[in-house]
């Protein structure tokens, strides 16, 4: 079932390759007006206990299909609505470990309607401020 | 003659949607009960298969029509110019997008669209053969700051005109009719520390067509001590604009009139009397009540708390207000 906050309880696990842990996914959602198509999507990381994993180790898999972050903002066609979760995959061999974990993810919507400075204020920010918009505690088990 | 019927955009009951309080049916039910003839669907938001509409959807807004007696009304669509980070979308990409939505706004049984002004003029009027194609109405929303007298309006009407086309045309929002502040920025702007003489400052400058930059050296002392004023100060510059009166607008509205498919009955904040707070509606009823407006008042509620009880009340003000 979806739950309504931005991050999911529901699909944060280790990955596993053959035998081998070789990251984390989590899911999110977007909880605004509307969803964005895909080239609306901006991501800056996914904070795990301090940890910040950016894009360049992360890939997002919406509606079965894999993306890496410069695919998502080159694609205009898809459409990541409100009720559909995407899954970012981060690669972090050996994954997390079992146990409470608080993780932050800073994603935002770009529009022709937002003013443009709003989006690179973000974008120049190192640190985005955690607040339950974006971050939740979660368990792996 | 004026044939005018209520409809609401369930966009108005928005925030119980997101947070999950109402699902759609529970929206549509309460907005039945709330005496609406019709609904309008912002598709981006409320269609899970958007841009497309899927046969589930179809049939479920049908057996809600069984159910609660009223069916969708109006598409609401967003042309999405600056989806790109490197370039605008062109207009062929646009007019792409626009055909899709008609198409979606038909499958639905939507005889309106609403679409949006960063489809150009030109834009609007090459849709125009696909718009009767499919019988569905696109009307470009009239939103504050643009009103039926702005050059960016007028650019349109020159297009619609000369297209001879009756399927291109306007969706006015009434927040462009604005005389007084928005009463939810001026009221979060006084719990955030500003008080009411600053308030009423902002906005007789704002009165008084003071540029903006004017308008920000003159409050800079006051911002500096209450940041909260600047937000509201912006505000003032920004999609809540306001006027001493709206004479000239109403005049541009009439004009209008016969391009005009549907209204965006646009309200941030109904008092227990049934009157808006910033938006003078019985002038604007006046006007389109001697009018030949055939089509739905679409009540938006675009304020915060309470919406199931806001909507009830703009709902009980348009039945008072409309004469036909």
């Amino acid at each position: 079932m979806l739950e309504m906050e931005a991050l999911q309880y529901k699909g944060f696990r280790n990955l596993k390759k053959g035998d081998e842990t070789v990251g984390f996914q989590v899911g999110i959602r977007f909880v605004a007006y509307r969803g964005p198509w895909l080239s609306q999507f901006r991501f800056k990381y996914v904070k795990v206990d301090g940890k910040k994993f950016g894009p360049d180790v992360c890939t997002f898999t919406l509606h079965g299909v894999e993306y890496t972050y410069e695919e998502m903002l080159q694609d205009w066609h898809v459409k990541w609505n409100l009720q559909d979760v995407c899954y970012i995959h981060v690669r972090k061999p050996g994954g997390l470990a079992s146990g409470n974990h608080r993780v932050q993810v800073v994603f935002w919507e770009v529009a022709s309607y937002l003013p443009p400075f709003l989006d690179d204020m973000r974008m120049n920010q190192d640190d985005i401020p955690e607040d339950p918009s974006n971050t939740r505690e979660m368990i792996i088990v | 003659m004026a044939e005018i019927k209520r409809g609401i955009t369930l966009f108005s009951l928005g925030s119980l949607y997101l947070r999950g309080e109402m699902n759609l049916e529970d929206l549509i039910r309460e907005s039945a009960a709330m005496g609406f003839e019709g609904y309008e669907i912002v598709a981006s938001q409320m269609i899970p298969s958007y841009p497309f509409v899927s046969d589930e959807f179809v049939e479920f807004t049908k057996k809600c029509q069984e159910k609660y007696g009223i069916g969708p009304v109006c598409y609401a669509a967003q042309m999405d110019r600056g989806m790109l980070r490197d370039r605008d979308l062109t207009e062929d990409e646009m007019v792409a997008r626009g055909i899709q939505d008609i198409i979606s706004a038909n499958k639905l049984g939507c005889k309106v669209m609403r679409e949006q002004y960063l489809l150009s003029p030109g834009g609007l009027a090459r849709l125009a053969p696909y718009a009767e194609a499919y019988d569905v109405r696109v009307g470009i929303e009239i939103h504050n700051p643009e009103s039926p007298i702005t050059q960016a309006v007028l650019d349109y009407v020159a297009a619609i005109e000369k297209s001879g086309s009756r399927y291109i045309g306007f969706i006015p929002d009434f927040g462009c009719f604005a005389t007084k502040p928005n009463k939810p920025y001026w009221d979060r702007a006084l719990q955030d520390g500003a008080t009411e003489e600053q308030l009423e400052r902002c906005a007789q400058l704002r009165y008084d067509e003071v540029l903006m930059d004017q308008a920000f050296a003159a409050m800079k002392d006051d911002i500096e001590k209450c940041p909260a004023l600047a937000g509201a100060l912006n505000s003032m510059y920004g999609f809540v604009q306001f006027r001493k009166d709206c004479r000239r607008e109403l005049e541009g509205l009439v004009r209008i009139m016969p391009y005009c498919f549907e209204m965006h009955g646009k309200f941030h904040y109904m008092y227990e009397d049934l009157h808006e707070a910033s938006i003078p509606y019985e002038e604007i009823m006046e006007v389109i009540n001697h009018s030949d407006f055939k089509g739905y008042i679409v009540t938006e509620f675009e304020g915060g708390e309470e919406p199931l009880v806001q909507c009830r009340r703009h709902s009980d003000m348009l039945k008072k207000l409309i004469r036909q």
